[in-house]
């Protein structure tokens, strides 16, 4: 299912993704998770993952189970779907397209 | 799956808040330690965490909107609100449901009949294959030789079958008595609709043969009321009619025939008179693929053929195949859809109440309904509360319409004058209540639709400044439509009405040719033993004569063989002499001597029958009037004679007769049907009736009794015939107004329903004006009190509200009329005596319209002639 | 001279099942034929109730009340109407014109009301118009005019019947002190030209205007002063003696 967002939301629900593509995580992990990754150079509100996560489920990209987390606290896990993987890759393949077409973009203005 | 899962999440919505609650708490927590872990100190992490999360609640509100279950649980909310609004308003629910279960009631009880008469197929196998053979232009049956020629000789028909009459004839098994009618069948009448015995065998070629053995086929309901449904009742002996029978069938139980037959008996091609006549009813199976086209075809070869052996009686110049299931409901398709548009017109009505009624009230929610838009509520979401509503209100009005349709459909199916095929086939079945519930949802949607238009043309802005005051003009516009609309569709069915009972009042007012004030008539079939001859029947007819005339208040007693107006039988008669006097269908009577006396029929030349013309004495016979000029304009008739059976020389109905000579000429008696205009009619004595022909001719005896005072005459003369044979059967005694009643009984349900629906329009229209005249006043108060500041008395008050009732009535009568106009030439089949454009009729109808709305605006009119100056002025 | 307008000891209660709210109390007033009679006092204090029994839009609940000489407290509601439609001349606070006829319509109404005759009618109101100055506006509707206009047409509205007095009851409450001014010099222009008013309101400036301001207080009169000089009346509350 394609659906147009907007960049922002686009690239948040990648990220998402990509992230829980590894192991099944809580919010605040993945929260963690992106921060870290991405150096604190994308620094979204917290918050705002949430509707997302919200959002992801519903499409049935990924599902959601409570469980104990690490010091045995209850936590709502999130896990990639099958339809979530495949939705994945196809916006990895968006992506890379897009970032590869913006950079040469900004290369040949900038030569 | 995933459905379900949703539907859960609906009944989980607790749990699901307070998981979203346990996980961004969760998440806070983490948060929170982190911060302490790098060194803040509690109060520090608390804030920097909520800090770094945003706004919980506004978060929060964002999920709950992503979760799979969002739009369920607000439409469930929305529902619950809708809910909590009409119990809020029991007055507003009570009418707004009252009004649309009258509406929906009215329609789905009327769309029963027409699912189960004109559109259900008919209860027999492959019903399409279905033909009913007749005359071609008309319902005329076929005569035995066309039957028979037919049969033998048809290209296309599978199976065809013949039927006559019912008659009602007495059942003894044993020592059980029974009365029960049967129908004379051919064997072809079962396979033609495609039945089978359940139990026994068909009619066998024997059985129909003339003198073959007698045999009977019970209905399935006969063989369980009179034989207890025993297996050995085939093959037993039955009296049926005084004579011998056996069963060798019995019928399947989902078995029904228009003429509701309890037995079926041999049809009998014997040559007799019966056999001339056009009296066999014929039904033919198409075989399988061919069309009624190529049936027509083939037909018309068949009947050249026919004719090229028997030649072709005057006018008789084909065949044609009718739609069994057209022919059937022919005689009542215009009622029913013209009952079935009025109930259309009555929903369309109710429905427009209800609209009217919620304008009227989201006009005093417009306050409510601005917040809701300030709070940021998209306009979706308003249109789906809004019809949330409605639905509700057509769900209730539904509910309650399908109870409503469910009592009125009693009154109406016993009350339908049709003979129907199964009136146990109109129901509220599956078809008709998906009717209902379709019907229902389109008119919460009209109305729905009409409360929101409404609504989104508010201006946000000046709704919430000065919502109360000013935002009032466009509900009133379009309320005032709504009514001007209403009363139009309910001035054209008062026309219509109108113009029914107008008919009816013609048909009440045609002449019937005698006086059937206090006369009685006392109808019974003639046993055997009494029909076997002529002076048998007339001792029967004499003795009970003479106990009639013995009854206090009796003054004269007499006999016929047909009741006047209600019933018909003729034959071909000629002028003696002249070939071209001849009439092949000629109303044809046997009479007691003091009939005309009794009828007070007149007499106007020559002489009535006496006791001196009898079987030994000179052939007599006495024409009406309107014979009388026919054949022999000025000169005088009487002297003259005729030939009983004879047309244009030929002998037909197997009677050979020496002509008869005219001793007396009476005045035009009506035969069948106050609408068919009165038919040359010859009499002549009972003594003198062809003797070969009693079993046809006079099986049964209608006596016409005057008498004064009513009250236990009825029972005494039924007495008298009693008192004769106590085993007689009497099957009616009846005034003759009742008779005569009894024939305009489908014009008379015509008018009765159409008048009872237009009546209801005109009072769901009458208060719908009410209700925006009365909406007019309330928002006039204050310029109520400023006129009368000025010194308007009361009358100018008066004169000023029911004139706006009365602008608004006059639009809708001027619509109404033109409506009118282009709709009761759909009614011409149903009128008599009066055209569909009658224009006093019009204007009665819409004079009565105006009064009604004169009285529904005097009362909010009356009220504003009360508004006390002082306080309107204060209100501002 | 046979004043007017004269009221004896007249009483307004407004009864609720609960509690009586006595308006009026004893109130005792004349005017002359001619005279610009200002009621003045706090809000509350009763006198847009006495301008309205003045006006017989009520009936006084005692107390006497003649107009012209003639008793017309007790009269049934049309002789009410008939007489506010021929003597008296309203002007509210609010206007009230009709937003739904035109302004010519709206000062020819309490003619319509008379049943006088349609060329008189026109001639009339054309008449009455020109005099307040809005005769250009006639085919106008309320809400095209400004409250000032509307004020002025509310005026020509009272002055069509030709009344024996014109009531305005804070004529100028909805009005800025530029037309409220404006309205103001228009009823004494009209009063110099020999009309009597009786006029309500709380704003001691326009008070000034009248030959004699009557004070209420609490539904009585409590005091009255005319225009050339004040004279504080004595007997304050109490019937005249």
């Amino acid at each position: 299912m394609e659906r147009s967002v907007d960049l922002l939301q686009g690239t948040l629900d990648l990220l998402i993704l990509k992230t829980l593509d590894p192991e099944p995580m809580h919010g605040w992990g993945i929260a963690q998770r992106i921060q870290q990754v991405s150096k604190d150079v994308l620094q979204v509100q917290q918050g705002s993952l949430y509707p997302a996560l919200y959002r992801l489920e519903r499409q049935g990209w990924i599902s959601s189970e409570w469980g104990a987390s690490e010091n045995n606290r209850r936590a709502k896990y999130y896990r990639l779907t099958k339809s979530g993987r495949k939705q994945l890759e196809r916006e990895t393949t968006h992506w890379q397209r897009f970032s590869t077409a913006v950079a040469d973009i900004l290369q040949a203005a900038s030569s | 799956m995933r459905s379900l899962r949703k539907f859960g999440a609906l009944f989980h919505k607790e749990r699901a808040e307070q998981e979203l609650d346990d996980e961004m708490r969760f998440h806070l927590e983490k948060q929170i330690e982190q911060n302490v872990a790098a060194g803040m100190s509690a109060e520090e992490a608390r804030y920097a965490a909520l800090r770094q999360f945003g706004p919980v609640e506004a978060i929060k509100e964002e999920c709950r909107q992503n979760r799979a279950a969002y739009f369920a649980e607000t439409l469930l909310a929305d529902l619950r609100f809708g809910v909590r609004q009409l119990r809020r308003n029991p007055g507003f629910t009570a009418v707004a449901v009252i009004t649309l279960a009258l509406g929906i009631g009215a329609n789905t009880a009327m769309f029963s009949v027409i699912y189960g008469v004109l559109l259900r197929p008919l209860p027999y196998p492959q019903p399409n294959r279905l033909v009913r053979l007749t005359w071609p232009g008309g319902n005329e049956d076929l005569t035995a030789e066309q039957f028979k020629f037919y049969h033998d000789h048809s290209p296309v028909f599978e199976s065809t079958g013949a039927y006559r009459g019912l008659s009602t004839v007495k059942l003894e098994i044993g020592k059980s008595v029974h009365w029960i009618r049967t129908l004379p069948v051919t064997r072809g009448f079962f396979p033609a609709l495609g039945v089978n015995p359940v139990m026994g065998r068909n009619f066998t070629p024997d059985e129909e043969r003339s003198g073959g053995p007698e045999a009977v086929v019970l209905t399935h309901e006969l063989w369980k009321s009179a034989f207890g449904s025993a297996p050995n009742a085939l093959g037993r002996q039955v009296q049926l009619a005084d004579q011998s029978f056996t069963v060798v069938g019995v019928l399947p139980a989902w078995f029904k025939f228009v003429d509701p037959a309890d037995a079926f008996v041999p049809l009998r091609f014997t040559g007799s008179s019966a056999d001339s006549g056009s009296n066999t009813s014929a039904i033919a199976r198409l075989k399988p693929g061919v069309t009624l086209s190529k049936a027509h075809a083939a037909m018309a070869i068949v009947f050249k053929e026919f004719a090229g052996i028997y030649g072709s009686h005057p006018g008789e110049v084909g065949v044609a195949l009718i739609p069994y299931q057209t022919f059937l409901t022919g005689g009542y398709r215009p009622s029913l859809l013209m009952l079935f548009g009025a109930v259309g017109f009555l929903l369309v009505i109710a429905c427009a109440n209800v609209a009217s009624l919620l304008l009227a009230r989201s006009a005093s929610r417009q306050k409510e309904i601005s917040v809701r838009l300030a709070l940021g509520a998209s306009r979706l979401r308003l249109l789906r509360q809004f019809f949330m509503e409605s639905i509700l209100l057509a769900v209730a009005g539904g509910g309650a319409g399908i109870v409503a349709a469910f009592w009125m459909l009693n009154g109406l199916v016993s009350s339908i004058p049709w003979d129907l095929l199964a009136t146990d086939r109109i129901e509220l079945s599956i078809p008709v209540l998906v009717f209902a519930l379709l019907i229902s949802l389109a008119s919460s949607v009209a109305f729905g639709l009409a409360s929101f238009f409404q609504t989104s043309r508010l201006d946000l802005n000046s709704a919430l400044k000065e919502g109360w005051s000013r935002a009032g003009g466009g509900h009133t516009r379009m309320r005032k439509a709504i009514v001007g609309a209403q009363l139009a569709l309910s001035l054209m069915m008062l026309i219509g009405a109108a113009l029914l009972i107008e008919s009816l009042h013609n048909l009440y007012e045609q002449p019937t040719g005698f006086d059937s004030r206090s006369l009685y008539a006392v109808v019974t079939p003639l046993e055997r033993s009494h029909a076997a001859s002529v002076t048998g029947v007339w001792n029967f007819d004499q003795a009970v004569m003479q106990h009639m005339r013995a009854v206090p208040g009796v003054k004269s007693a007499a006999v016929i063989n047909e009741m006047p107006v209600a019933s018909q039988f003729n034959i071909p008669v000629q002028r003696a002499g002249h070939l071209e006097d001849s009439i092949g269908a000629m109303q044809f009577r046997t009479a007691s001597p003091d009939l005309f006396a009794t009828m007070h029929v007149p007499l106007l030349r020559g002489r009535t029958f006496t006791e001196a013309d009898t079987a030994a004495s000179q052939p007599v016979i006495i024409i009406s009037e309107s014979l009388a000029r026919e054949w022999w304009g000025s000169q005088n008739p009487i002297g003259d004679q005729v030939i009983l059976g004879m047309y244009q020389g030929q002998s037909f109905a197997g009677l050979t007769e020496p002509p008869r000579t005219v001793v007396g000429v009476v005045g035009d008696v009506r035969a069948m049907g106050l609408d068919v205009p009165m038919q040359p009619t010859v009499y002549i004595p009972v003594t003198q009736a062809p003797g070969n022909l009693m079993s046809q001719w006079m099986r049964t005896a209608v006596f016409l009794v005057r008498a004064v005072g009513t009250a236990g005459v009825a029972a005494a003369l039924r007495r008298a015939v009693a008192d004769v044979d106590s085993t007689q059967r009497v099957t009616m005694t009846q005034p003759m107004t009742e008779v005569i009643a009894g024939t305009v009984s489908r014009p008379r349900f015509n008018s009765i329903l159409l008048g009872l629906f237009a009546s209801l329009a005109l009072f769901l229209s009458a208060l719908g004006l009410y209700g925006v005249i009365s909406y007019w006043v309330t928002q006039r108060t204050h310029e109520i009190g400023i006129r009368m500041a000025l010194g308007a008395q009361k009358s100018d008050i008066l004169r000023m509200v029911i004139g706006q009732g009365i602008k608004l009535t006059l639009i809708g009568v001027t619509i109404g009329i033109v409506g009118a106009f282009g709709l009761t030439r759909f009614l011409s089949s149903l009128l008599y005596g009066v055209k569909p454009t009658d224009p006093l009729t019009f204007m009665a109808a819409s004079l009565a319209l105006l009064l009604v709305a004169l009285f529904a605006c005097f009362i909010p009119a009356r009220r504003a002639t009360n508004v006390d100056p002082m306080v309107a002025l204060r209100w501002e | 001279m046979e004043p007017l307008i004269k009221l004896e000891g007249v009483i307004k209660v407004f009864a609720t099942e609960e509690v009586e709210t006595h308006a009026i109390e004893s109130v005792n007033l004349e005017i002359q034929n001619g005279e610009y009679v200002s009621i003045s006092g706090p809000s509350g204090c009763g006198k847009s109730t006495l301008l309205s029994l003045i006006g017989l839009l009520d009936s006084p609940t005692g107390g006497r009340y003649w107009l012209k000489g003639q008793p017309v407290d007790g009269l049934g509601f049309n002789e009410r109407a008939r007489i506010r439609n021929r003597d008296i001349g309203f002007i509210f606070q609010s206007f009230n014109l009709i937003g739904d006829l035109t302004v010519e319509e709206n000062v020819e109404l309490p003619l319509t009301y008379r049943g006088m005759a349609s060329s008189e009618r026109k001639r009339r109101v054309k008449d009455v118009l020109e005099r307040v100055g809005m005769a250009h506006r006639m085919k106008h509707y309320p809400a095209q005019l400004s409250g000032g206009e509307q004020q002025r047409v509310a005026v020509a509205r009272a002055l069509a019947g030709e009344p024996a007095v014109l009531l305005a009851d804070e004529p100028t409450g909805n009005l800025d002190s530029k037309n409220g001014e404006a309205v103001m010099q228009l009823l004494s222009e009209l009063h110099r030209r020999g009309a009597t008013i009786c006029m309500v309101t709380h704003d001691p400036r326009f008070a000034a205007h009248a030959d004699r301001v009557v004070h209420l207080t609490d539904g009585r009169v409590t005091g009255e002063e005319s225009a050339e000089g004040k004279i504080q009346k004595s007997e304050v509350g109490s019937p005249q003696s």
